[in-house]
């Protein structure tokens, strides 16, 4: 096997990793994942024309059919790497909202803990407010007593 | 029961309105002073108005016997005997009724008696003793206590002695009415003290119908409201609880073996014998206002305390006021950042395909805490509403409690005024305290607590005034002028010296030392003086015990006692409790004021009811007729319901309160006035004779200067006139009296059974001897005086007109002529006054031979039951009383002002 077949083969296991990974780990949507298939089959199709170059490719140059493999080896990483940059991009969005999200909850958590707090300490002062009064009325009977 | 424990059950029942604001009184300051009410004592309120009732918060409410106004038909079918006017009341309670008060007893007895009883049941079953201890305490000038009081007392020893076997001790507490209530409860009250005395005089059992109507309380304190022209309710309430609990009427639980002084035994042993008698209560108090000054020093520090705090709770409000603002704009920025999200997330959500990536799981996540948010925001919008509401809620409290500030540096105002110048009274004396003082005592306010009032006194450099207060009022014996009622200690400050220097030359009185009059007579029982402090606050030599019992005793009273106890009530206290037993309220004698001064409004106000009135102001034995006829001897008719209750009505109209024995003590005080009577009806002729003395000049010698003496001979004589015939109008009428006195004085001495001692016996007929032999002596001078006053005028007259009738023609100047004239204007006055004197004198016979003839009969009666040999010896003092010069007398036998 030469070695252009080898680093295809390369390629296409790679492709065919990012479609497993896309569609077992990052569940990315069936549309989404045709990008890295379609990847793959370019470079199964690259993998065939250049072992059996001699044979399909026979009426080109040797040029041209190296042009052929290439350009469809290439089309099939574009493809698998598009795939990947529209996952990234989706997943950034999301990873964004979902920090917005959160900071939003987080905030709101805050100055729901700062109300209650204020809550507590009117509470405490109206304690110590009756507490006054209470002790002002204690002062009081006590005068009458004495 | 543990060792030492008090085991006599004690019911203090109050009775109408100012009968439970006392026993109220009483609850709250036991309370007070020992957090709870002991097991042997229960507190009972009896009351005919709600309001009043309700008002006495300490009492328990199952311990409130309120009793409801019964309808008229109910009311008629009880009580046929109630007049139809009383069958209803106006106002509140009894309407101040009597009447109407014993009606509502007899309706209402049955519940009275299952509440007095189940307490009574409750104590015997807690303390396990059948000894019962009752005190009832009641106003005299309202209509439900003073209409309830006897009955309820006769019921209830009735109802404690069959039950449990032994006759309840009972003390009982009447509140008189001040001078300046309305004639309604001032007439109730007599009407009251009637039936009480009545009462009282029958200290033997009296068994009718299986109820007895002897005197039920051993000892009865009467007190007033209006002492020396001052309303004094404020200290009546004050001294009353403080008496009881603080001289262990009402131990609070336990008995002190300590400096006891004075149990209810001892207290019984004490009365006997008086225990027909009133009794009152004095109270006196010197006090350091300790407990006053502390709670100064408290406030005083607790104020800059409260403020400091004040100013930062109001920073922090207003923090939080900052804090609340700011957070309402963050949550309304949060709330666009939601949505704004929410919007975000939406559009992200909708780019599926090819060419774009959404990840479900973070934007579920995100979705949840927007939602989570925006849940939480929506809640934390009503909370920032909220709070604002309660931060102005704060910041009203806050006004509020500066408002608190406020009261409480008024307070401390005020305790400042009520040190540095206390308002104190007769029976009240706190040390007043300069700012100087107060200051410096700050500094040492721990030691104050254990050193004693004399030993702060003398670390303020005031023993002489410690003392003063202290000590001086037993020294200088003025305590005993301090009672509660307001009391005559002695004829001598109610009587003119003339008519004590008469008594006390026929031996009816003494005079000590001083001149102050000593009279066994009108001495009251026995005085006892409590003083109540810490045992380092007497001073012995500085007392004076012993000779203010000497004093006490050779004055006032037959038995004195003045005892320390050492178990103070406060803690720089002196306090004074005086009990005065078996007083006299009566007159010592006809003409004299009351020794109890209330009984001169008292007796003022009854006597403003006619006889259709006078049963509002009476209870006692309307509608129990027969036990009325038993004890009192007068028949009643079974049946005749409105007879029968006039007849109770006209026994109490007619009843005195005095004791019998005491009406021989009338007699030489009536023989004084007639001997002072007779010595001014001397006078009074001597001056009717001097009249016929004019000088009259010589006709013959006729000058101005003559005719200038003979007028203002005429015109002296003319006033001299004058006055025996305004003279001879007021001895009528003073003989009247006097006469009506006399009969009237005979008339009850005839219905007395026993006679005056030997001695006073023989004392009263050398008196009446020498007023008969006096008498005999005016007789003679009236008729003869009578006889020749008018021709001695005559003859006086004629020599006088002689005398002008010779003036010459050539001396008429204009100045004659006016002497001339007032001569003659002299001469008419002269001849019309002379024939009314003459007429008035020949007159004054009628009455004196009545008098001596009433004198006679009194001669008779106080010689009946005498021997021979008395009346000799009687006979033989006389004799050697002929050389006594009758005094001269005024014709008043009281002073018109008096001071102790």
């Amino acid at each position: 096997m030469e070695p252009s077949s080898i680093g295809i083969l390369i390629i296409a296991i790679l492709l065919i990793i990012e479609v497993v990974v896309m569609l077992t780990k990052l569940k990315v949507d069936k549309m989404l994942l045709l990008m890295p298939v379609i990847g793959v089959i370019f470079a199964v199709i690259s993998f065939a024309l250049n072992e059996y170059r001699d044979k399909i490719l026979s009426s080109l140059s040797d040029s041209a059919s190296y042009a052929v493999i290439y350009i469809t080896i290439a089309v099939g990483v574009v493809f698998g790497l598009f795939g990947v940059s529209v996952w990234f991009k989706g997943e950034k969005e999301a990873r964004r909202l979902a920090s917005a999200a959160k900071s939003i909850d987080s905030t709101v958590a805050g100055i729901e803990s700062d109300i209650r707090g204020s809550g507590m300490e009117l509470e405490h002062f109206d304690d110590e407010m009756s507490g006054i009064k209470k002790k002002v009325e204690d002062y009081e009977s006590k005068e009458k007593g004495v | 029961m543990e060792k030492g424990e008090d085991t006599v059950n004690r019911i203090v029942i109050g009775i109408g309105g100012q009968g439970s604001i006392i026993v109220n009184n009483i609850l709250r300051m036991l309370k007070f002073k020992t957090g709870k009410v002991p097991k042997n004592e229960e507190f009972l309120i009896i009351d005919t108005d709600q309001a009043s009732a309700n008002a006495c918060s300490e009492v328990e409410e199952r311990k409130k016997i309120i009793l409801n106004r019964p309808d008229t038909i109910l009311m008629r079918n009880t009580n046929r005997w109630l007049p139809d006017p009383y069958l209803s009341a106006a106002g509140a309670g009894c309407g101040q009724h009597r009447i109407y008060g014993r009606a509502m007893y007899n309706v209402h007895r049955e519940r009275i008696f299952s509440a007095i009883g189940s307490s009574a049941s409750e104590l015997r079953n807690r303390t396990g003793g059948k000894d019962f201890f009752i005190l009832m305490v009641c106003a005299f000038g309202g209509g439900t206590g003073s209409s309830m009081l006897l009955d309820v007392a006769i019921d209830i020893r009735d109802w404690i002695s069959k039950q449990f076997g032994s006759e309840p001790v009972m003390f009982g507490i009447g509140i008189l009415p001040s001078s300046k209530e309305s004639v309604l409860p001032t007439g109730n009250a007599l009407g009251a003290m009637k039936e009480l005395h009545f009462l009282m005089s029958h200290t033997e059992d009296i068994i009718i119908d299986d109820k007895n109507y002897s005197n039920p309380f051993k000892l009865f304190f009467l007190l007033g409201r209006d002492l020396q022209g001052q309303n004094r309710d404020e200290e009546l309430e004050r001294a009353i609880p403080r008496f009881l609990l603080d001289l262990g009427f009402l131990p609070g639980g336990t008995v002190e073996t300590k400096g006891k002084w004075l149990d209810l035994n001892d207290l019984q042993n004490r009365a006997r014998g008086y225990e027909n008698r009133f009794d009152s209560l004095g109270y006196y108090e010197c006090v350091f206002p300790t407990e006053k000054l502390f709670l100064y020093y408290d406030i005083e520090d607790e104020i800059p305390r409260v403020r400091q705090r004040l100013v930062e709770i109001e920073a922090k409000i207003s923090d939080i006021r900052g804090k609340i603002d700011s957070q309402r704009g963050e949550l309304e920025r949060f709330e666009g950042r939601i949505k704004d999200v929410q919007r975000e997330i939406d559009s992200y959500e909708s780019s599926a395909g090819m060419f774009s990536h959404v990840n479900a799981a973070l934007t579920a996540d995100a979705k949840a805490k927007l939602d989570r948010a925006r849940k939480k925001l929506s809640g934390l919008k009503e909370e920032v509403y909220d709070l604002e509401i309660r931060a102005s809620d704060a910041e009203e409290e806050k006004r509020l409690a500066e408002r608190n500030l406020e009261r409480l540096e008024a307070l401390k105002n005020k305790l400042f005024r009520e040190i540095t110048s206390p308002l104190n009274t007769r029976s009240y004396h706190q040390i007043e305290l300069s700012e100087e003082e107060i200051r410096s005592l700050k500094r040492s306010r721990e030691d104050l607590k254990n050193l004693s009032f004399f030993e702060i006194m003398k670390k303020l450099d005031r023993e002489e005034e410690y003392f003063r207060w202290t000590h001086s009022p037993i020294n200088e014996g003025d305590i005993i002028f301090n009672p509660m009622v307001n009391y005559r200690h002695s004829i001598g400050n109610a009587m003119e010296s003339k008519y004590i220097d008469i008594l006390h030359d026929y031996g009816f009185l003494s005079l000590d030392t001083q001149g102050n009059v000593v009279n066994e007579e009108e001495k009251f029982g026995h005085f006892i003086a409590v003083l109540s402090t810490r045992a380092d606050n007497f001073d012995d030599a500085r007392l004076g015990g012993g000779a203010f019992k000497s004093m006490v005793t050779e004055r006032f009273t037959k038995d004195a006692d003045v005892l320390k106890l050492d178990t103070p009530a406060r803690a720089h206290s002196f306090a004074m409790y005086t009990l005065m037993i078996g007083v006299q309220p009566w007159a010592p004698g006809p003409g004299l004021p009351p020794r109890l001064r209330e009984l001169e409004w008292l007796e003022r106000a009854y006597n403003a009811s006619d006889f259709s009135k006078l049963p509002r102001h009476h209870s006692l034995f309307y509608g129990t007729p027969k036990p009325f006829s038993i004890i009192t001897g007068i028949p009643y008719i079974p049946g005749a319901e409105e007879k029968n209750r006039d007849m109770v009505t006209n026994y109490w109209k007619d009843y005195e309160i005095i004791e019998p024995e005491a009406i021989w003590n009338n007699v030489p005080i009536v023989l004084a006035q007639c001997l002072k009577m007779f010595d001014d009806l001397l006078t009074g002729l001597d001056m009717a004779e001097d009249i016929k003395n004019v000088r009259i000049p010589d006709p013959d010698s006729y000058s101005i200067a003559n005719l200038t003496m003979l007028v203002h001979g005429l015109e002296n004589a003319s006033k001299s006139m004058a006055k025996v015939t305004r003279w001879t109008r007021e001895a009528e009428r003073g003989f009247t009296l006097l006469k009506n006195e006399l009969d009237e004085l005979i008339f009850k001495l005839k219905g007395m059974e026993g006679v005056p001692s030997k001695d006073k016996a023989a004392k009263m007929l050398r008196m009446i001897d020498d007023s008969s032999r006096n008498m005999e002596i005016l007789l003679d001078r009236i008729e003869d005086l009578s006889n020749r006053f008018g021709n001695d005028i005559k003859s006086v007259i004629e020599k006088a007109m002689v005398f002008l009738g010779r003036i010459p023609s050539e001396e008429t100047t204009s100045s004659v002529i006016r002497h001339l004239t007032k001569a003659e204007s002299e001469i008419s006055k002269l001849r019309e006054d002379s024939m009314k004197a003459a007429k008035g004198i020949k007159e004054m016979g009628g009455p004196l031979a009545a008098m001596l003839s009433s004198l006679k009969e009194l001669k008779k009666i106080t010689e009946s039951g005498e021997s021979e040999a008395e009346a000799e010896a009687g006979a033989e003092r006389k004799e050697k009383m002929k050389n006594v010069e009758l005094p001269d007398l005024s014709l008043n036998i009281g002073r018109g002002e008096e001071g102790e």
